[in-house]
């Protein structure tokens, strides 16, 4: 079966359906496939309904990174730091409530946390390092950021171009 | 000198072993993490960012090769098995991929593992340098084909 574009927005619940319905299930994550026009099947997987359930899900994620024992990797990774934790959890919870979907977490053997919004071959990455000298990597529709350095000091044109491409995964969570 | 788990140390040196061929096939475990994509939408599964980084010790990004698994006769997914298994899929990256990012290879067999050996990036003094190799890490992820994934 196939389904127009207007048909499958129709079946995607509304965010506050979707809380309820988390809040009812336990259910932590939902993914939509879209069929754009002129572009064919498009998968979003990196949309995940935001609502308390959504954070909750995050949250957890973060709880288990933190509670990694050494030599989580296999290959001698040492325990992540509270302090990057910490630093995740706010960042994110920050564009949560700017409507951002929730991310993708990663922690990395350096000790560093990743943070990836992925939409096909388009990506948005934050790494957050325990020394403070963290990483911005985007690549969103021929738009590039390459940055490491301490956040606040991020150029003013590559905050831009992440706004940009925050904001519009932000707006493709439907109402 | 770099210390391994099994006690074993290797102090260099920190050059490219030219001996390994850019065909060469180099494997590494993935814990859920370093795992992204939806299950439920075939395709879309695929090697995270951070999971080519270096360990903060060593400054280097450790593999196994497969010329040393296939000498012995070793099934790679071996390295998935026993104490790893159910909780590691497997990476594959091409050794030339990662001499494209500018990585350095060097064998540093260990007892557990003959094939180990390491990915790292040197400076001008012949320093490793980590920052670098992380950036590189970065960008061989990418190129790293997720060739067994976890169960469910």
């Amino acid at each position: 079966v196939t389904l127009t574009l207007t048909e499958q927005l129709r079946a995607v619940p509304s965010k506050s359906q979707y809380a309820e319905t988390l809040s009812n299930t336990g259910i932590g994550s939902y993914s939509a496939i879209f069929t754009l026009p002129d572009e064919g099947p498009r998968w979003i997987s990196a949309v995940r309904y935001l609502g308390p359930a959504s954070r909750f899900e995050f949250l957890r994620r973060l709880e288990r990174i933190a509670s990694l024992t050494a030599n989580w990797d296999s290959y001698g990774a040492f325990p992540l730091s509270q302090h990057v934790i910490t630093r995740v959890r706010d960042f994110v919870d920050t564009l949560i409530e700017q409507g951002v979907p929730l991310p993708h977490v990663a922690p990395s053997s350096s000790g560093a946390i990743v943070v990836e919004w992925r939409d096909g071959e388009r990506v948005v990455e934050f790494e957050f390092d325990p020394s403070g000298d963290d990483s911005v990597s985007l690549d969103w529709d021929g738009e590039s950021v390459e940055y490491d350095g301490k956040l606040e000091f991020l150029p003013f044109a590559s905050r831009l171009s992440l706004e940009r491409a925050l904001t519009e995964l932000a707006e493709r969570v439907p109402d | 000198v770099v210390q391994f788990a099994s006690g074993e140390t290797f102090e260099g040196p920190w050059t490219d072993d030219g001996s390994i061929g850019d065909d060469v096939v180099a494997f590494r475990r993935l814990p859920h993490d370093w795992i992204s994509g939806d299950r439920d939408l075939p395709g879309t599964r695929r090697v995270n960012s951070a999971a080519f980084q270096p360990h903060p010790d060593s400054q280097a990004i450790s593999v196994t090769l497969s010329d040393v698994a296939d000498g012995l006769g070793i099934d790679p997914a071996a390295m998935c098995l026993g104490e790893y298994a159910g909780e590691y899929g497997l990476a594959t990256v091409l050794v030339r991929d990662a001499r494209a990012q500018g990585l350095a290879i060097r064998r540093v067999p260990l007892s557990v593992d003959p094939g180990h050996a390491m990915f790292f990036i040197t400076d001008d003094s012949g320093q490793r340098d980590e920052r670098s190799c992380r950036k590189a890490g970065k960008k061989l992820a990418r190129a790293a084909h997720l060739v067994l994934d976890l169960p469910h």
